[in-house]
This record gives structure tokens, sequence and C-alpha cells, in this order.
């Protein structure tokens, strides 16, 4: 057990309103997330031994010298959602960053901003579009911190067309190594800029994250910046509507769709296109289990319309939003897309602005479910459908539906609705970052892997289907994750969709899709490393090099068996290959 | 909420938390920049997640899992919260949850399991039973601030209003020209109203927020019964607590024969009734605070009565479809009109406002046991009002008036000044100079 | 020991040489150097060799010559990408491209010798500055052994499985990203071969124009140019884009010394190359509205496209740069040789540096005019790679004005961010700690020392 005196030392450091060991405070950092897949219970593994509250880089490194000083280990977090931010060993020192929570520098010309750990993407983002710029938000959500995104997890998001991902928007970043020591990477470094992390020679971006993120298990990321994207919305859009319909204003150049592709196959063939011609501000795909839950407002109004079975019947969709930057672009962007739709024969579910045209698509839906159920199974299933569906649009107007989806997307401010407020909790995986073609053949094999799940009763019946995912840098990327929603309070359950997370990694390996984005800590890397270049060696002499005393808790990461580490990911020690 | 529900009727809830931490912010979609993100007093100042909204819910959880004692820690998270409700709005805009309801439902187990609440609190209980109001004043004091005023006394006679001042309004001598103008005005528009004088009783507002459910029940219980006896058909309050726990607690109590309605609210309604007219101009350019008694807390209680089930596996749906109280139904449009409707008075808004304002930290007992932690929100408050260029910060709620007030005397508003919602209707009717 | 920290290179055939042709073979190469604490640099580009970055600094290295593992493995049209071993040159990978309907994400007329692979992890910078995403791009995934003479792949490329069971399930190599919780090939990038050696890598390629417009915008003055760049690349206009001044051209557009000189006095002091193009989709009109938008932020600042520049066509200069520059070399062309100085910097600061170079080659008497300068923006305008081109007849010694210039640069802000030869122990010792950190990577995947010592300021035999 950790000492008095390591702990004193640390409260000299931060001063005695910001450290403690109160099994109230601890407790609020057991409870997370995804816990419930370890321990059945709302708490994670361990209980930290106290909680940190730095204030400066120099607070943090002080701290991590304390921690090699006296054998602690450590875990930093930002805003600090889901298990791995929790500590995975005992006697864990919990460093919450909140205290650094500023926007040190928004650099328009060259559209990027350098922020603390504490900064969630919707802070970045405000303070960005006032001056013309747009942040990539992951699909955590703008409750997040940006720099966790782009330093420390995985970092997908629904603008990824256009807004890349948060691997590969990192700049300069300052991190305080597990050692101690504080290094700045990239331009920083050397001249106090912060617009490449790249260098001097090899860069050390390629130590410290990776795909998946080293999940707080190689040291702490202090200060980093991220790449702007443009934005060429109001520096301030008005908020619209009531909770929980909140919609931003009717935006100027931009127009929101839900479109539908008849198959799999001409979903990848629109996604390529899509990508090709440069239009989207944002290309994700939703699946309709998640698409129908964003758009209404409860539960009950949910199942209403699930039950009808329309939804289900169209699930190749995908919400495109459109951008410009001048009328000229707008026009020529929107003209480009209905060819496109035109020409992979495709439908407009709905969009931002409705035209008349669109009749066509609607004639066209008809004939899809008509050709699929029969007329009549078609007639019964749109008869249990519409009067809900009219009431909805009734009481909220025609636009409902797309407003919601475009807010969404830019602001990424519903990411809790649309997944959580089903049953309480979510497991997701595959989500290799690939091609538009792999993604799609990750989605195939989840669906496959999920069923037995639902009818086990463990996952939400959501047809099996509940792909998210989106396009990256214009269709040169895509990645697609199978969601599970399920209840954490069914103890069951949560061990059901642990297991299920475990059929997934192994599935996507022997199928070679990718690098499953659940492979993490040793559970992943034992599935994973021996078909994958054998990466686990280097990857434990990077740990080790960094972190020769093992005091940044590495049990989402890699671990070296100093010290005992929690099951994971998601309580899968006792997985075994079927 | 009822106050009948125990902690462990919220336990479901408990457990569905995501800890996703959007309870520290206002709604993301609101944020306009990275200053006024925050809409929880008590994490913005204390840090440790514990404070937050989702941390009380873990705390509860890990109490009735016998995971933590109930102790001085437990207390110091609990009661340092004002209760303001920024974290309710905030989560409720994605989920169906109720944090603040089972943070109430933790205050009210601690005082019932003999632990809470704070012995700083002991006083204000106490002169509720004792005197009828939380200022520890003699009853026959509470109809001063009316001597001299021609009115009806509603228990002797009848009137189609019942204004009711508050103990704050009526006893803090700084406020009382509220109670007393805000009179003067609706009997200037005509309104057949009446007042309670000395009898008027304590809402039990603090009762409520400090956890004394039991209290609060007998309280509210005794007070519905009396306007109900009287005939009352409504009641009338410049005090934003009254109304928040007369418009949002009371109905869960007994039932109610009578409306409620905040002064802002019926002012409004006599403006544009043209029974008021504001015709004199006030050249000023002014910031509205939205207590959070007046708006979010306020909304209407809504009762439900029906059971939880889970379909499609996981997905839990309410039978009867479960309405939420997300906070936006409180008032906040009445007194923006009132204030539009000046002549030469010009609206500034805040960042923050209406459903998602900052508090301004007085509540929840904070004030009494907390002090400082109450005057910190006041400060950030009263500095996003002074980054509108306001000349003056318009309220509508004595708590809010008395916290902000401090924070302003200590110079953090510049030449802000602090005004209630009933001065500049004054000045607007031509009651008053403005000075 | 040869010491190239001040001196350019001189190409010379170095005795010890191997030509692995294929992975196999080098691996047991790799093995048997660590047995024999052989120092090994791998080369994959053809002469001539400029920036000293693979040239062995201790006599008895072997050079490990990758020009036979040349083969184009696999180009994807559908994904947009290439997966070609180490010794490939831009000229065959341009044509195979061109077949497929894509084209390459080029450096500025790289020599022809000049492999694609290396220049991607040399990070050399590309012109087509809205398809860099990441300064890693266009480097995808990659396959190296590494001087613990271990075979990996990294990126996505790492796998599950092997290519063709990736290949199987629609992948194409895309991500530089992992596997799993780190990015090996953004250690392998710009380490100038000193953790091991790089057989093949998959690179971003982009789909082929079916119409193309480009442009010149002259202007007296840098900051315009800049100004305008800014606003293209918020806008996201353009394709090729990059700056250069009269002299770099020049350099560029001519051949003949006379003609160098003669074009380098009639043309605007500085010159923006902006390309346009449209695709499968309505071409003329996504070309139409760019240069329309393009054409308004233009006037705006007072500056106006030129279809030709003394001559110069844009057909011509769309041509050139497609491919690899032809004999001469156009940066050795004005003078029969040239030392370079480049760096990255942001845009806004690129005409204080120009300032301090012109002030250093005062100090030199080195003639001011005569200096190239080529601007290109990167990672979509976020940071630009600055270049000075010092033409010098091939018997003059320039080497101090190279190390002068090269330091007050550095003093000035410039960043070193592929520190060959001298600008190592420039960049090194403003920051040890990055300098420690980079040794403990290189002490794990060449723990003997062997990959090209002496280079990235790393680890001497």
């Amino acid at each position: 057990m950790n000492s008095e005196e390591a702990y004193r030392a640390l409260e000299e450091i931060v001063g005695p309103d910001h450290i403690s060991r109160s099994p109230l405070v601890m407790d609020s950092y057991t409870f997370q997330f995804n816990a419930d897949n370890m321990t059945g219970t709302n708490w994670g593994p361990f209980r930290p031994w106290a909680v940190i509250l730095p204030a400066s880089t120099e607070e943090v490194q002080a701290i991590v010298k304390a921690c090699n000083e006296y054998d602690v280990p450590f875990k930093a977090f930002s805003t600090g959602w889901a298990i791995m931010a929790a500590p995975s060993c005992e006697g864990c020192l919990q460093i919450d960053l909140r205290r650094m929570n500023n926007v040190i520098e928004i650099n328009e010309d060259n559209m990027y901003a350098v922020v603390e750990p504490y900064v969630a993407c919707a802070v970045l983002q405000a303070e960005a579009m006032r001056r013309g710029l747009n942040c990539h938000i992951h699909g955590a959500g703008s409750n997040a911190s940006i720099l966790a995104s782009a330093t420390s997890v995985c970092g997908q998001g629904a603008t990824g067309v256009s807004t890349s991902h948060s691997n590969r928007n990192l700049l300069g970043v300052e991190w305080v190594t597990p050692a101690g020591e504080v290094l700045q990477l990239g331009s920083a470094g050397q001249n106090g800029e912060w617009f490449t992390g790249d260098g001097p020679g090899p860069s050390l971006r390629g130590a410290m994250r990776g795909f998946l993120g080293a999940l707080g298990g190689i040291g702490v990321f202090t200060r980093c910046a991220v790449k702007l994207y443009p934005w060429y919305g109001p520096v301030e859009p008005e908020v619209e509507g009531i909770s929980p319909d909140y919609y931003l204003e009717e935006l100027d150049r931009f127009a929101g769709f839900q479109v539908a592709l008849k198959d799999w196959e001409s979903f990848a063939d629109f996604c390529y296109k899509l990508g090709e011609a440069e239009i989207a501000f944002t290309a994700c795909r939703n699946a309709p289990v998640v698409t129908l839950a964003a758009m209404v407002d409860s539960n009950e109004a949910f199942y209403e319309l699930w039950q009808a079975g329309v939804m289900q019947e169209i699930p190749y969709s995908m919400t495109v939003i459109i951008d410009a930057g001048s009328d000229r672009e707008f026009e020529y962007r929107l003209r480009v897309f209905h060819d496109l739709v035109d020409s992979c024969k495709g439908v407009i579910l709905f969009a931002s602005r409705i035209k008349p045209s669109y009749l066509k698509y609607h004639l066209r839906l008809l004939n899809w479910l008509r050709q699929r159920l029969g007329a009549v199974g078609a007639a019964r299933k749109l008869a249990r459908f519409i009067p809900p569906f009219s009431r909805i649009i009734r009481e909220k107007g025609m636009d409902h539906f797309a407003r919601t989806l475009t807010s969404a997307m830019i602001k990424g401010h519903m990411q809790s609705r649309a997944i959580f407020r089903f049953g309480g909790s979510f497991i997701t995986s595959f989500g290799a970052l690939e091609t538009i073609d792999n993604a799609i053949a990750g989605a195939k094999a989840g669906i496959e892997v999920k069923l037995p799940y639902i009818e086990k009763g463990y996952l939400m019946e959501d047809t099996g289907d509940n792909a998210w995912g989106t396009l990256y840098e214009q269709g040169a990327l895509m990645h697609l994750e199978e969601v599970a929603a399920y209840d954490p309070s069914d103890p069951v359950a949560a061990k059901g969709a642990a297991e299920f997370m475990g059929d997934t990694i192994i599935a996507s390996r022997d199928r070679h899709l990718g690098f499953c984005f659940c492979g993490f800590s040793e559970v992943g890397h034992g599935l994973l490393s021996e078909d994958t270049s054998n990466y686990r060696r280097w990857l434990a002499e990077i740990k080790r090099a960094f972190d020769p005393q093992d005091v940044s808790d590495g049990g989402y990461y890699i671990s070296e068996g100093k010290r005992e580490v929690a099951a994971g990911p998601f309580g899968l020690t006792e997985y075994e290959e079927k | 909420m009822d106050p009948r529900h125990t902690l462990e009727d919220y336990t479901k809830d408990l457990k569905r938390c995501c800890h996703c931490s959007m309870c520290k912010f206002i709604p993301l979609i609101q944020i306009k920049n990275s200053r006024h993100s925050q809409v929880c007093p008590a994490i913005s100042q204390k840090h440790f997640h514990a404070f937050c909204a989702g941390g009380k819910m873990h705390a509860a959880l890990a109490l009735l899992e016998g995971r933590i004692e109930a102790d001085q820690d437990l207390l110091d998270v609990v009661y340092q919260c004002s209760t303001c409700g920024g974290c309710d709005v905030s989560c409720k805009h994605n989920r169906d949850l109720e944090p603040l309801e089972a943070l109430f439902a933790l205050r009210a187990h601690l005082v019932r399991e003999g632990i809470g609440p704070l012995p700083e609190h002991e006083p204000i209980l106490k002169s509720m039973r004792n005197y009828d109001n939380v200022w520890q004043q003699p009853r026959q004091m509470k109809d001063r601030w009316a001597k001299g005023l021609t009115v009806k006394n509603l228990k002797k006679e009848s009137a189609e209003v019942l204004y009711f001042a508050g103990c704050t309004f009526s006893l803090a001598p700084d406020l009382m020209r509220v109670p007393l103008d805000t009179l003067g005005i609706l009997l200037e528009a005509g309104v057949d109203v009446g007042i309670l004088g000395s009898e008027e009783p304590c809402c039990a507002s603090p009762a409520f927020t400090i956890g004394d459910h039991d209290f609060f029940m007998e309280k509210a219980a005794a007070n519905i019964r009396m306007f109900n006896e009287l005939g009352i058909k409504k009641v009338v309050t410049s005090c934003a607590g009254c109304f928040g726990i007369m418009s949002g607690k009371y109905p869960a109590v007994e039932k109610m024969e009578f409306e409620v309605m905040h002064a802002v609210s019926y002012i409004e309604e006599l403006v544009r009734e043209g029974r008021i007219k504001l015709t004199e101009p006030v050249r000023m350019k002014v910031t509205y605070h939205d207590p959070c008694h007046l708006g979010r807390q306020s909304e209407p209680y809504i009762p439900w009565d029906g059971k939880e089930e889970k379909v499609l596996n996981s997905v839990v749906i309410h039978d009867p479809p479960k309405k939420y109280r997300r906070g936006t139904l409180g008032v906040y449009e009445a007194p923006r009109a009132v204030l539009r409707a000046i002549p030469g008075l010009e609206l500034a808004e805040m960042d923050r406002i209406r459903e998602y304002a900052f508090c301004c930290g007085s509540g929840g007992g904070v004030k009494t046991a907390f002090p400082q932690f109450a005057l910190n929100a006041a400060r950030e408050r009263v500095s996003e009002a002074r980054e509108t260029g306001a000349e003056a910060l318009v309220t509508a709620c004595p708590w809010c008036e008395a916290n902000l007030g401090e924070a302003l005397a200590e110079g953090n508003g510049g030449r802000m000044r602090l005004l209630d919602f009933i001065d500049l209707v004054k000045i607007a009717t031509g009651g008053g100079s403005g000075e | 020991m040869t010491d190239h920290s001040t001196t350019q290179p001189q190409e010379e055939r170095w005795p010890n040489t191997f030509k692995p042709r294929d992975a196999g073979q080098l691996e047991e190469v790799i093995r048997e150097a660590g047995k024999t604490r052989t120092p090994l640099v791998p080369r994959s580009s053809g002469p001539r060799h400029r920036s000293g970055g693979s040239h062995p600094s201790v006599s008895e290295a072997c050079l490990v010559d990758m020009s036979e593992m040349s083969g184009i493995v696999r180009v994807d049209r559908r994904n947009r990408a290439a997966l070609v071993e180490a010794g490939v040159t831009f000229g065959p990978l341009v044509d195979e491209l061109s077949k497929a309907g894509l084209r390459a994400n080029m450096p500025l007329c790289p020599r022809a010798s000049k492999s694609a692979v290396a220049s991607a992890l040399e990070r050399e910078p590309i012109i087509m500055p809205r398809y860099q995403w990441d300064l890693v791009d266009p480097l995808m995934s990659l396959e190296i052994i590494f001087g613990t003479g271990d075979l990996f792949r990294a990126g996505s490329g790492a796998g599950p499985g092997t290519l063709e069971e990736q290949w199987a399930s629609g992948q194409a190599q895309k991500s530089p990203m992992g596997p799993s919780q780190f990015d090996p090939v953004r250690l392998v990038q710009g380490a100038q071969g000193t953790l091991g050696v790089v057989t093949w890598a998959s690179l971003r390629v982009e789909q082929k124009p079916s119409e193309e417009r480009l442009v010149f915008v002259g202007s007296q003055n840098l900051a315009d140019l800049v100004r305008l760049v800014y606003r293209l690349m918020h806008r996201r206009l353009g394709e090729e884009c990059f700056i250069l001044n009269a002299s770099a051209l020049a350099s560029l557009s001519k051949t003949e010394p006379g003609d160098i000189d003669s074009f380098s006095r009639s043309s605007p002091a500085w010159v923006l190359v902006l390309g346009f193009a449209g695709f499968e989709l309505r071409p003329g009109e996504r070309i139409d509205y760019q240069l329309s938008d393009a054409g308004e932020l233009m006037t705006a600042l007072g500056l106006e496209p030129r279809g030709s520049l003394d001559g110069l066509t844009s057909y011509a200069m769309r041509s050139m740069i497609r491919r690899p520059s032809t004999e001469p070399y156009w940066k050795d062309r004005r003078l029969g040789a040239s030392r370079e100085i480049f760096f990255l910097t942001t845009m806004d600061r690129a005409e204080g540096c120009v300032k301090v170079m012109r002030d250093a080659a005062r100090k030199y008497g080195y003639p001011e005019d005569q200096i190239g300068v080529y601007l290109q923006p990167l990672l979509g305008g976020r940071t630009a790679h600055l270049e000075f081109l010092l033409p010098h007849s091939p018997d003059e010694e320039i080497d101090a004005l190279f190390v002068d210039a090269s330091r007050v640069l550095f003093e000035a802000g410039a960043y070193f961010s592929r520190p060959y030869g001298a600008w190592a122990d420039l960049v090194w010792r403003k920051d040890p700690a990055m300098h420690r950190a980079v040794g403990r990577i290189k002490a794990i995947f060449d723990p003997l020392g062997i990959m090209n010592p002496g280079h990235v300021g790393l680890g001497v035999v």
C-alpha cells in the first residue's frame, strides 16, 4: 500500500484542496460506464488510492516524479469517460486534469488550436466558430476532451469526411512521460510554435498513441495542438427549439440529407463516389435504430415507430451534409450530390430543404418496400408507421428529422441520447479504419456475430445492425463499428456484452477485417498480436523505454506484469476462444 | 418530484447514469465560448467529480450499496450544491434520468437517517417551525412591509388574487420595496388583490431543498388547504423560491384549487391586456438573470403513476409514457417581454440564460452553510453579466438579489447595479426616477 | 569517419554494396550485419543524392541498395492506393498510376532517380496541400526489417492477416495508424534509415482529373501571395499550390542557364502556381466555380490569375509538375549545382525567413537574386515547407554560407524537422530531452546501432 509519506508529498505539490482520498470522492471515479462488463456492477474493479487535481504541466511533472519516487501507479484523464479512464490496478493515483482547461491559442491563419486537457470539443468548437473555423468532434461527443481524443483514445467522429480523424489531427504535443520528463513534440520543442508534432527526425507521435491510443498507459499529455477546419456557417449559430429538441438555426449554404441505398453494394458505391466528389461536410452512417432514436424524444416514441417495422427495411442509409464557402460552390455541390444519388439509384428520405421533385424518391422507396415485403406486407407496415410518424411531424414540423440529425452531426451534442437512452449502456467493436469496402465487410460480420447475443437476450434487439461510422478525408478511409446497447443494471446482460466483445475481436482477426478497435490491453494483444506482425513485443519495449518503473497504469495499454491489472478490455481475462 | 419518494426509488436512475459529464456543462449545443461553458457552481469550484450531479448520484448509489459511510465528507459534497438544477437540464437534454430529484432524495434520506442537514441549517428549520418564516422573526413582523397600504386581508375578505410576499421580501428591509411596489402596481392596474399579512405562511421551500421532506409535506399540505379553504383562485408572488416550490412541488402534495403565478408573469399578462402601461422611457442597457426557481425549477409538476418495463431486450419504456420536466417550461419569456416593452430599455443577454442560466449560488442552503461558495458563484455570474456591457443586472428573486448584491458590492460588476424586475416596471409606469 | 555535417556528399561508388532482391535476403543480411556489427546504410534512390541522409558516415559501412526491389505490387483505383517496393522511382509510378486513372502525391519535380518510398519516408513536401491531411501523408503502411533483423509491418497493413488476406476483405493498407497502440510508421518516417530498411510502402494516391486548368499569380510581394494562399486554403480551393520566387521558377521551367537568367529577370518576383481540376462529375463546372471563387479572392487582394508567364504556359507547367524533373535536375540547372536549406515554418513567417536568408547571403557576398525560394504549403496550409536554393558552380564552395545561414534561420525559428547533417546538431542541442527520447526509440529497433549510424544525430558504431 502506498505510504502516508507519498500522500503528503503529493499534497505538497497541489495543496490540500486539490487532493483527496475520501472513499466517497474515490467512488465517484470508480463508477464508470462499461465497468459492469468487468464486475457486473457500476463500479470498476479498483477504487483509486487518491485523486489529485493538478493545475499546470509543472504540477503534473512533479506528481509523476513523486509517483516514481514512491512507486505509486498513476492514471490520468481529461474528461474521463468510460472504464478505460479509471485505474486498472490497486493503489492507483487518479490524476484528474479538470483544472487544466484553457484554450491557449487559436491560430486563425494556420488553422490550429492549442488546448489543455479539459477543453471539451464543444468549447473549442464554439471558440473556433467565432473565427470561421471548426474542429473534429470524435464519436464520444462534444462533452469529451479534444486533447484526450487527439492524444490518447481512438478519435472517430461524424464529420470525419471533412475533418479527418483525431489521431491525424494532432500537431504539437506536450507529453509528461511516465519517467517525469517533459517532451514537446515537433515544432513546439524547437521554436515554441505548435504547427506540427512530427520530428525532428522520427516522429514520437508514433510512440505515444497509435490507432487506439495508449489510454493513459504512457504518461500524461498536458497540452496539444489540433488542426482546425474551415467553418462556413455563422460565428455563433443560433439555437432554436426547446429541450430535448434543440436545433441549430437553418444555416446558409448547408443542406442536410438522409440518403438510403438499396443494398450494401450500392451503399459502398455511393460512399466511394461521394468521397471522390469532395462535396460533403458530413457523411455519417447511423443504423436505423440510432437514426430513429436520435429523432424522437422518448423510448416510447422510438418503440412505437420501431415496431412498425419500416425503418428496419431501409438500413443502408447515411446522413450527408453539404456545405460550401460560396453560393457557386453550394449550387455545384448540390447538383453533384443529386447526380450521385440518382446514379446510385438512391433515395433521399428527408432533407433540410425539401423539394417537390423528391417525390420520385418516395415512390422509389415504396417500390423497394413492395419488392421486399410484397404489396400487402408493405401496406401493413406503413399503416403502423405513418400515424405516429405524422404525429411527430405535426408536433415538431416537417423539417424536424433533418434538422435534428444535421444539428447533431455538426455539434456532436446528442451522443448520449442515441445510444445510452435505450437501456443505459452500450459496447462497441470492429471499427478498423481502412477502406469503405472493408468497413462494410466489418459491418456485415458485426451483424452475424451479434445476432446470437440478441437471441440470448443480452443485447438490444436491433436487427443486429447497429453499425455506426463515417467516411474520413473525402472517402480515403472509413470505419464502421458495431454498437450494441444493453442494460448495465442487468449483470447477465453486461457479462454477455463482454463475451460479444471477445467474439468480435476473434471475428475481426480470423476474417482479416482490419485491426479491431477494442483490441487493446493484454487480452487484445493476446488475441491479435501473433496475426498482426507480432506487434506486442515492440509495444512492450516502447512502454519499458518510457516507463522504466511501470508507474503509468498500463492495464488498458500494455502490462509488464509488475502490477496485477484489471481484466481488459471489458473483463475479458476469462474470455476463452471458442 | 413527489416528496414521498425515497432514495431507493431512484436506484435505477443512479445505475443508469453513464458518467458522461454533460451535467457539468450547459447543454452542449448552447455553448458559446470557453468562459461560460459550465453550468454547475459546485463542480466549477470544487473540481472533484463527486461534486457534479453524476458524482452525487454515484455517491448515493455507493451509500445505498454500503460502499461508503454517511459521514462528513458526504455531507460536504451533498450540501455544497445550490440545487439549482442546471445539471438536470443538461442531463435531460439527452437522457431520461432524474439527477436533481435523486439529489433531493439523497438529502431527504440523510435527514431521515438523522445525519443531515448541516448544523448551519438547523436554525432555518427551527425558524420555519417556530416562526413560520426562515429569518427567525416574529410572525407579526411579516406584514410590516405593507404598513400604510390599503389592501384586502384575505383572512377577512375575499379577492380574486392573493399576493404572496414571501418571507424574504417581507422581512429583509432592503427588499421590502419589491412587494410594496408590486402590490402598488397591481392595485393601480385594478387587480382585485389581497394579502395574508402577518398570517402569511412560509412556503417551506427551504425545508424541501435542505431535505426535511416530512416537514415540507406537512407545511405544504397545510398551506394548500388554507388557500383552498380561503377560496383563493390565484396566488401571485414576487419570490422565485415561493413560486418554484408552489408550481413545481406543491401539486405532488395535495390537490390545489388555485393557480400560482410569479409576479413577472402576471405583470406581463396585465401589460398585454393594457392594464399596465409602460409609458416612461428607461434609457438603460440591462441584462436579466434567470432565477433557478423562477426558471427551470418552476416547471409545473407532472404527475406520473405507472410502471417501467423493458422491451427489445433492453429498452426501458414506461407505461403510461412518462413526461419529463426538462426545465424548458419555466418562466423565461415573461420578464423579457416586459423588459423589451419598456421604452428605451435595451436588453442584453448573457451567454447562459433561461433553462441553462448559471445559478447565483444562493440556493439549496448553500448561502447559510457555505457562504464563500455562494459568493464565488455570484462573482462568476456578475462577471458574466458585466461582459454584456449592461448598466444594471436585473432579476426577480430575493435570494439571487441578496447574493448577487454581495458580489456586486465587492466591485466585481464595475458600475453595474442590481435591480429587481419591479424596479424597472415601476419607473416605466411613472412611479420612480430610476435613481 | 567522414563528416558530412557541413559538406554536400559527393557521389561515389561505394565499395561495399548489397542489392537485395527480396525481404528474405534482406533479413538475412541484417541479421548477419548484427553479428559482425557491420553498419548498414539503406538507400532506395539513385544518384545524385542531395541531403546526405543515405550517405555512409563510416567507411566500413555496407550500402543496402534497394534499387532492385522495384516492383509496383498493387495499384488500387477504387481505394486510391498503391503498394510499391522501395526501389520504385516516380517515373514508372506516375505512368502506372495514370493507366489506372490515378495520380501520385508528388514532390515538386523530384529527381528522376528518386524513390517514391524514400521520398515519403523523408517527409518530402508534396505539391497538393489539400490532399495532405497529416504530415505522414502520402505514406500509409510499410514493411520494414528493423536493425534487430525482425521483419515488421506497420500501419493497417500490419494485419491481422497477410496482404492477400487483407485485400480479400477489401483492405488496401490505407492507414498509417497502428497496429494497436503505437504508430510505428511515424517512427520509421523521418528516421533516415536509422531504425531499419523499408522494403515496401503503400502510398496514398489521388484520382486523375478529367479536366484541368492551371494559373500563375504573380506579385512583387510575397506577403500578398501568402495572404491569398491562406484564403484559398480556408476555402479548400485548388489542387497544386506552391509559391516560387523568380529565380526558382526560372530554374524549374527553363533548362539553359541563359534562359534561366532572362526568365528570372522578366518574371514577377513571386509566383503562385495554382492548379484546378474536375473529376468524374461535372468537371468543367467544378473548375469554373473554383476559378471564379479563387478569382474573387485574388481581386480582393489586387492580384490576377494568368494563363502564361513570359512564354511559360500553364500547360507546360502542368505537364512539368506531374513528372520527375528532366535532366539536369532543376535545382542544379542555373549554375550546375545547388545547396538547399529547407525547414518547416508557417506561411506567415516565410517573409521574415527570406529576409534572414538574404541578410546571410549578403554577408557572404552571395548574390541575393540568385537565391531560389520555394514555399510549399503543407497540411492544407497549416504548415509550410520553406526551401532556399543556393545555386553554385560545381567547383564553388558555399559551405560556410550554408552552415551560417542554417544557423541564423534556426535561431529565427526555422524548424528543421528533417535534420540532415549539421542540422541535427542544431535541433538536438536545442532540445536534448527529445534527443534522448529519440535515442530510446533507436535503442529498441536497432539496439546494436548498425543502421545508418551517425544520422539524425543517432548513434555511431
